[in-house]
């Protein structure tokens, strides 16, 4: 069963940095706070309440509901639909996600942990370098903000990878920077949005020596 | 004390949105500053005690709560005349964020646990954000984005290598994430994780610590941000950048990876120095100058890490005075900025003409900061050329050289801007008022007193953070 949760999470990550529509990352991105949370319940050995609460806002609440609710309301505001400018064409996209999938199977094989599971190190090292080639092949600023947060999936993925007993601190600081992601960026998001017209990146270049 | 303190502080914060009376705002203010100074008194006197499990008064908190006190004083006193015209709003989110900065850094400071010094430090990025925005201009909109942006995706980065260094060295089975309890582990653990862990926090803890590779972010907020809130994020917020990374340098420095650990920061140092000096001569702007001479202090605080417990007692007196005459520096920026109206060097000049008193601060804060005796900086990099010596003596010659550049680079930017002629024609009449200098002489007489004589309590901090003994550090007793 949970391999089948490590499948689908992949083909999630192949399709977000290959698709064209934003409300596709929003509709993946919902759909991957599910998924976080079933490989969750899947991997933990034992749970308390207050855990499992914890988990359950991080991922369906956080990540399901109010994040994609907060970028649904950033594109109504400005009317963006599509990716249409990359920085890297698209068919480069999928082949630097192959890439970084083999990267990542090679990391999680050399760095195999003892407490560690090695797929879950995969699909979390695979993350990490999916929200990096997002950061780096959009040239709109909204591109940038949902790879930041599939770098925070990434961020949960390890601590669920590594750390099946981490204490309630851990989940704090995750839920904390889930936070102030949305919440911060949404709201300097839409004020760039309203001040340039747009989510062009290029037009934050003023700020040179 | 310290939950009176949080408790405080948030309500404090939390009045500051529902008073109307400007003055009664900025009476919430100080009193919260009051209280600040007072959590630093009361620091020194339970140094060593742990309070709310997770936070301890030990020596390097100690120094840089007390740093952290004087600071924001100054800055508090300077931001009275910066706000006054600003709407009620603007003025209360001001003061809001400065408080819960204060706040957030005072947990930095003082976290004896790894995931706790994270916490806050993820709070801080929240804080400044508000004040780096203040005057909401699309300049100061884009170095907010970049600066809450790349923090967040840094300090991700290096949340992943705190749990993959705890991961790999066991604690997180444990369960015990405090710095004490990760040394142990560490001992123990296969070098590989700690190498990659390393690596992933000095990246994601660059952004506050101000260097090679995050620095950038740093250098936009201060060049944007109101003069005082940029002599208070290169200051008190780097030190904060400072004390996380060193905590976790210090929990790592015992491990197998030492060796290592000094190749990297020496090689960090390295390109931050390079970064500094190239980008300082294409700087067009005294606040960028300013901005890229943090960048370079702390590349050298790397270096000096590099050296072992001497190392450490250098960098932290080189912290300690950076802080000092970079908020002077800062702040004299803003009484500069209401003389000449801009930063800019191809409007801002003949600074000495106008206001003869105030470039008499530039001078004295431009050779305080590029170490010229009686600086404090003087006595840190002189013992840090020391420690080079002669068994380093390419890394002597290439830092030797980088500083000259940087040094060449401050003083022609800061000499055109004190005498140089002025591109346009400017109001004499200024709204400067003498007593606007007292927070500048008051923070470079501390900067000129480090390098005269250092109390032995506060010498004894040092050492004891760097586990040497009590050094003498005084110009005149140097060998």
């Amino acid at each position: 069963m949970v391999i089948l949760l490590y499948i689908l999470f992949g083909i999630s990550l192949v399709y977000i940095a290959a698709t064209e529509k934003f409300s596709n990352y929003i509709r993946v991105y919902t759909l991957q706070g599910f998924l976080l949370f079933g490989m969750a319940l899947a991997e933990r050995e034992s749970f308390s309440y207050v855990n499992l609460a914890l988990i359950l806002a991080e991922t369906i609440i956080f990540k399901s509901v109010i994040v994609p609710w907060l970028l649904r309301r950033i594109l109504q505001g400005t009317g963006i639909r599509n990716v249409h400018k990359r920085s890297l064409a698209g068919n480069y996209t999928v082949m630097i996600m192959i890439l970084a999938l083999g990267i990542s199977l090679l990391l999680a094989r050399m760095l195999a942990i003892h407490t560690a599971d090695s797929t879950f190190l995969v699909i979390a090292f695979f993350t990490l370098f999916t929200g990096l080639v997002l950061i780096s092949a959009r040239k709109l600023i909204f591109g940038h903000l949902v790879g930041f947060l599939i770098i925070e999936n990434s961020v949960f993925l390890f601590s669920i990878a590594i750390g099946k007993e981490f204490p309630l601190l851990v989940n704090a600081g995750i839920l904390l920077d889930i936070f102030i992601a949305v919440l911060i960026m949404s709201i300097f998001m839409t004020r760039i949005g309203h001040r340039t017209g747009g989510f062009e990146a290029e037009s934050l270049t003023k700020l040179t020596d | 004390m310290l939950a009176g303190y949080f408790i405080t502080g948030i309500v404090f914060a939390g009045l500051i949105f529902i008073v109307r009376d400007r003055r009664v705002c900025l009476a919430i203010n100080l009193a919260f500053v009051i209280v600040q100074a007072s959590l630093a008194v009361y620091a020194f006197s339970a140094r060593g005690n742990t309070e709310l499990n997770y936070f301890t008064f030990d020596s390097l908190s100690v120094i840089f709560l007390m740093v952290m006190a004087i600071l924001s004083a100054a800055v508090f006193y300077h931001s009275i005349v910066y706000v006054r015209e600003d709407d009620d709003w603007k003025r209360k989110l001001f003061f809001f964020s400065f408080i819960m900065l204060n706040l957030s850094l005072t947990g930095v400071y003082t976290a004896n646990n790894i995931i706790v010094s994270w916490i806050f430090i993820e709070l801080t990025t929240l804080s400044a954000a508000g004040l780096i925005n203040h005057n909401r201009s699309m300049s100061s909109l884009e170095a907010t984005w970049k600066y809450v942006f790349i923090c967040s995706v840094g300090i991700a980065l290096a949340y992943i290598g705190i749990l993959f260094a705890s991961a790999a060295s066991g604690v997180g089975k444990t369960g015990d994430m405090s710095y004490d309890g990760l040394r142990t582990a560490f001992e123990n653990t296969d070098p590989i994780y700690l190498k990659i862990a390393f690596i992933l926090i000095l990246t994601g803890y660059s952004s506050k610590l101000e260097v090679f590779p995050l620095y950038t972010i740093g250098v936009d907020a201060n060049y944007v941000a109101p003069a005082p809130v940029s002599a208070f994020l290169s200051t008190a917020l780097v030190n904060g950048g400072f004390i996380v990374f060193f905590r976790v340098y210090e929990t790592m420095a015992a491990s197998a990876i030492a060796g290592w650990i000094n190749n990297v920061l020496v090689l960090t140092g390295m390109i931050s120095l390079l970064a500094a000096a190239i980008y300082m001569q294409k700087a067009s702007n005294l606040k960028r100058v300013f901005a890229y001479s943090t960048v370079e202090h702390m590349g050298l605080v790397l270096i000096a890490l590099s050296f072992g417990k001497p190392g450490i007692y250098i960098a932290l007196i080189q912290v300690t005075v950076h802080s000092f005459v970079k908020s002077g520096l800062f702040i004299h920026a803003g009484i500069l900025h209401r003389v000449l109206r801009s930063y800019k060097l191809s409007k801002a000049a003949g600074y000495m003409a106008l206001n003869p008193a105030g470039a008499l601060i530039l001078i004295i804060g431009v050779l305080l900061i590029t170490a010229i005796p009686p600086s404090g900086l003087f006595v840190s990099e002189f013992m840090l050329f020391r420690e080079m010596g002669s068994d380093h003596w390419l890394l002597f010659l290439a830092v030797a050289t980088l500083l000259t550049l940087i040094f060449y680079g401050i003083f022609n930017k800061s000499l055109h801007v004190i005498s140089g002629e002025p591109a346009v024609s400017y109001n004499r009449q200024h709204k400067v008022m003498r007593t606007d200098y007292i927070s500048q002489y008051i923070l470079f007489g501390l900067a000129v007193a480090a390098c005269l004589y250092i109390p032995e309590f506060i010498n004894g901090l040092f050492a004891d953070v760097s586990g040497t003994g009590p050094m003498s550090i005084s110009i005149l007793n140097m060998k």
